[in-house]
């Protein structure tokens, strides 16, 4: 190596290649590790058409009689599911590209910051903790990462809100992107239950805080479930079910909000 | 994912091993212990910890008095023996993570077959069984290099008996020697001259001295470390770069044969045999039928097969060698040797064939594969993609039909199968380890190939000790060029096609830009009149642009300016590009404009290729030759037309035409007559 070779090494900045389209290119102008081309390809769900479950189309779901008695409050979505999203969420989960976690925690909080702006229209609103869907041990042995963990646990820091490990996967229920509806929902009865021995210290911290905001009067706890990808919205209200029943351990209405990344 | 860790042996020799299964680990000592007439030392230590760690640990030796030991005896050698590995550890999770067990309950572990008769006589039966089965798995491996989960998909194809028990017959087959348990990703402590040195000199050292090095032993590639939910380290890493084979972390176990085991042929000296006599390789060589330039080059390479490795080794070599200390010391970590950058460390090993485009390269190549085979040994080509990999395979099995051919790419159905000649892509090599010894590189300057140091590494790892690397290419990257003129690489040019004729050679034209074209939605004269004539006689008009952008817009001009002739264009976004260049062939298309993908590899009877934008800094000397070499392939029309438009001459251009005359000139022996008298006429 001559010394103009070793200066160009030393000076040129080293091209990254875009985490989802492998080429070479400016990465990080619209989201970290990706392309400018490849984040124009993200279908972001802007205007939420269902109130309640946050698809962008009409939604026959929440319409079904059942679906008033779903334990969490509503679900937004950062973006649709589609093609694009598939691809990469399949990267994210089974092919080891664990480095979409960081776009993912970014596009997970414009969706967080947009359901703030909606539901602040009846006086500010803002989650008070941040949790996860669980994986069932022999997955996370198989997979080496929760997926919804890792997001939730990003978005938790830059939101400055504190990230609780509340709940476990009791059985192992199979992939539920396998299985019809009526599967899953029959599938996942009894799956999670709050972990075992939560630090009763936690609970004391979301007192302390809650009663700063709300001197005197009585507050709800506002959970905010994470996962990536709400299909039918079962995972969520299960889990949502099982956090309510922390309602009786603190003493304080508990409220969830769910927040996933795809909508299908 | 976890190990278990135990120290066993005789009394004066202990070491360290790791256990994917500790229960064949128990029997096995404990027979040894039943069997023998020494003493047999076993010392449970932990039934499960990062495998990385276990991996670390395993082999270490150990001094005799250690039966006294307690816990914290353990734990302290347990550390010392990870050293800088715990560094980014999380000290308060490390006796949790390391699982020491309990005195008693090591004790309770150890051996189960100690003194019982039924029970040594249940356990010699189980391990007589792993003995087959690890016969079998070893027959499977063959020279691949697999992580766990691959082993447990091949297994569940081939030998679905296998696959529920692998780990125990994994682990039997380390016991007794046969196969090597790695983790995938190493971690390497830094070396602390190299950071020493690099703080000293360009003030980095604070940037590489914090966090430990990780490199993924398939594909050579760092690796970031991070938190694992499947062994609990805070420092497990896992690679990115070749994930799309199957993840490689740093908990993953990575399963190989033994080298030394190794069934290559050149291992045991058989390449070396008898040198064939002159007649006999000139039979074989006319076996094949091929013509007098490619009989010369071949003849060559199979002479180079022949030589013993390090007989070119001259007083060049060695001062060669101490150059390239100087420049790996140079380079360091951050970069990475490519192709040339072995073949320098290594040229004697290695053997260039220089083949103009249209040569018959894979024809030359029948000897080659021929030679090794009938020695016994294994072959293997790689090649850029998986279309040629699907277009080579039917004829090498017409070559050589007594031969097991296995062709392998991404979703390839004989994925797991073995055979004398194996046909790859390049990414499908990171799989082998030690297992050819004939490497045959297609394609060397082409992508991905080309400037991807983790398939160069693959090409060198996948090669057994004392095999040899034949790089096939019209145009070989500048560093091997320079390599071949200094003289250290061995090469064979093939200046001529099979068919005898001279390249064309390119015209140099100048137009204003293609995107001034396009705006003002009119071609230059110069190029209209050229295309009629290409079409009139009857020629299929090859455009190349360099953007994929130029392609639809440019297409849709033609077919204003040429009402009724088929105009396609195509491009790597193009979902039906196979479709419209199977239709371009077929005439059924009469002109098509494409990018680069098409530069290489596509053959069409009787075409003339034009290359707008020819200054465009996306092509190369190596491209523009490339494309030009589309034109005139057949024996039909050798004379096609190849024309570089642009604004202004490059040195890309001139070098293209330079090189395409340099080889017209060398082919002068080998030309058919009349063109012989021609093109040196045409010279003066």
């Amino acid at each position: 190596m001559n010394i103009g070779a070793l200066l160009r090494t030393l000076l040129m900045p080293t091209r990254e290649h875009c985490l989802a389209c492998g080429r070479p290119a400016k990465l990080g102008i619209v989201l970290p590790l990706l392309c400018e081309r490849c984040a124009d390809r993200i279908p972001w769900i802007v205007e939420p058409r269902c109130l309640i479950c946050g698809r962008a189309q009409g939604c026959p779901d929440c319409r079904r009689p059942e679906a008033g008695a779903r334990a969490f409050s509503i679900n937004r979505s950062a973006v649709l599911y589609d093609a694009t999203m598939r691809e990469w969420i399949s990267a994210y989960k089974y092919g080891g590209a664990e480095r979409f976690a960081e776009p993912f925690s970014i596009m997970l909080e414009q969706a967080y910051r947009r359901m703030c702006r909606e539901l602040s229209a009846a006086g500010a609103w803002q989650a008070d903790l941040v949790t996860w869907v669980p994986v069932s041990a022999e997955r996370l042995e198989e997979r080496g990462f929760n997926q919804a963990e890792l997001v939730a646990r990003r978005l938790a820091k830059r939101l400055k809100l504190p990230a609780c490990d509340l709940l476990t996967r009791n059985v192992h229920t199979g992939k539920q992107s396998f299985k019809s509806r009526a599967e899953r929902l029959r599938n996942l009865d009894d799956a999670f239950s709050l972990l075992p021995n939560l630090d009763p210290g936690d609970f004391k911290q979301w007192e302390a805080i809650g009663s700063v905001k709300h001197p005197g009067g009585s507050f709800p706890i506002k959970v905010l479930l994470v996962d990536d990808i709400y299909t039918t919205g079962t995972t969520a209200a299960v889990c949502a079910s099982v956090l309510k029943s922390l309602e009786s351990v603190i003493d304080r209405p508990v409220l969830v909000y769910s927040l996933t990344l795809a909508r299908s | 994912m976890k190990a278990g860790v135990y120290v066993a042996g005789h009394a004066k020799k202990l070491s360290c091993y790791m256990s994917l299964d500790l229960n064949v680990d128990r029997c096995w000592w404990g027979l040894q212990q039943a069997r023998g007439t020494e003493a047999v030392f076993f010392r449970l230590i932990s039934r499960g910890m990062p495998l990385q760690w276990a991996t670390a640990l395993a082999g270490l030796q150990l001094n005799a008095h250690i039966p006294t030991w307690t816990n914290s005896d353990w734990s302290r050698y347990i550390r010392s023996g990870l050293g800088r590995m715990l560094n980014e550890e999380d000290l308060a999770s490390f006796e949790h993570l390391s699982g020491i067990v309990e005195f008693d309950e090591a004790q309770d572990a150890a051996m189960p077959v100690l003194g019982n008769p039924l029970n040594e006589a249940t356990a010699s039966t189980w391990l007589r069984q792993l003995h087959d089965s690890a016969g079998r798995l070893i027959a499977r491996l063959n020279g691949r290099s697999l992580l766990g989960g691959e082993v447990e998909s091949m297994l569940k194809e081939l030998d679905p008996a296998l696959e529920k028990q692998w780990r125990s017959v994994a682990q039997f087959a380390y016991l007794q020697g046969t196969i090597k348990l790695e983790n995938a990703v190493k971690t390497k402590p830094r070396s602390v001259a190299v950071r020493q040195g690099l703080k000293n000199v360009f003030g980095l050292g604070s940037m590489l001295a914090e966090k430990s090095a990780h490199q993924c032993m398939r594909c050579g590639s760092a690796a970031d470390g991070g938190p694992c939910g499947s062994c609990g380290s805070s420092d497990c890493a896992r690679c990115e770069a070749c994930r799309a084979l199957g993840r490689s972390r740093s908990c993953e176990v990575l399963v190989s044969s033994m080298q030394q085991e190794g069934c290559a042929a050149s291992d045991r000296g058989l390449l070396r045999g008898q040198k064939l006599t002159q007649a006999d390789l000139r039979a074989r060589l006319t076996y094949w039928n091929l013509s007098p330039a490619q009989t010369e080059a071949s003849e060559q390479a199979v002479r180079f097969l022949e030589s013993p490795i390090g007989s070119s080794r001259s007083a060049a070599a060695k001062q060669m060698k101490r150059r390239r200390i100087l420049r790996i010391a140079i380079q360091s970590n951050t970069q990475r040797p490519d192709t040339s950058g072995y073949a320098a460390q290594d040229p004697s090993s290695r053997f260039l064939l220089w083949a103009v485009t249209g040569a018959g390269k894979t024809e030359m190549l029948f000897p080659l594969i021929e030679h090794v085979r009938s020695q016994g040994g294994r072959v293997l080509v790689a090649t850029p993609r998986r279309d040629v990999v699907l277009e080579l395979a039917p004829r090498l099995r017409k070559a050589f039909p007594d031969e097991t051919l296995v062709a392998l790419y991404g979703g390839s159905e004989e994925r797991w199968r073995r055979g004398g000649v194996t046909l790859a892509t390049t990414h499908q090599v990171l799989r082998f380890d030690h297992a050819f010894d004939l490497v045959v590189i297609d394609e060397l300057d082409a992508f991905p190939f080309h400037g991807d140091p983790m398939l160069a590494y693959a090409a060198e790892r996948c090669r057994a000790a004392g095999g040899r690397t034949v790089y096939l290419s019209a145009t070989p990257p500048k560093e091997l060029q320079s390599l071949v003129r200094k003289g250290h690489l061995a090469c064979a040019k093939v200046p001529v096609r099979y068919h005898r004729y001279p390249l064309p050679v390119p015209m140099l034209l100048r137009m204003s830009s293609l995107s001034e074209c396009l705006r003002k939605k009119r071609l230059p004269d110069v190029l209209l009149r050229k295309w009629r004539v290409s079409l009139e006689r009857g020629a299929q008009v090859f455009i190349f642009v360099p953007k994929i952008a130029f392609a639809e817009p440019l297409a849709a001009l033609l077919r204003v300016v040429f009402p009724g002739i088929a105009v396609g264009a195509t491009s790597s976004q193009d979902e039906e590009r196979g479709g419209k260049v199977s239709s371009f062939r077929a005439t059924d298309l009469r002109m098509l404009v494409t990018t680069t993908i098409l530069e290489r590899g596509v053959t069409v009877p009787r075409s003339d290729v034009y290359i707008l934008d020819a200054d465009s800094g996306l092509f190369d000397e190596a491209s523009l030759v490339q494309m030009a070499g589309r034109a005139g392939r057949s024996a039909d029309d050798p004379a096609g037309k190849v024309v570089f438009a642009a604004v202004q001459k490059t040195k890309a251009q001139v070098g293209a035409r330079r090189q395409i005359r340099r080889m017209n000139r060398l082919a002068r022996p080998f030309l058919l007559p009349r063109h012989a008298r021609k093109s040196s006429e045409s010279k003066r």
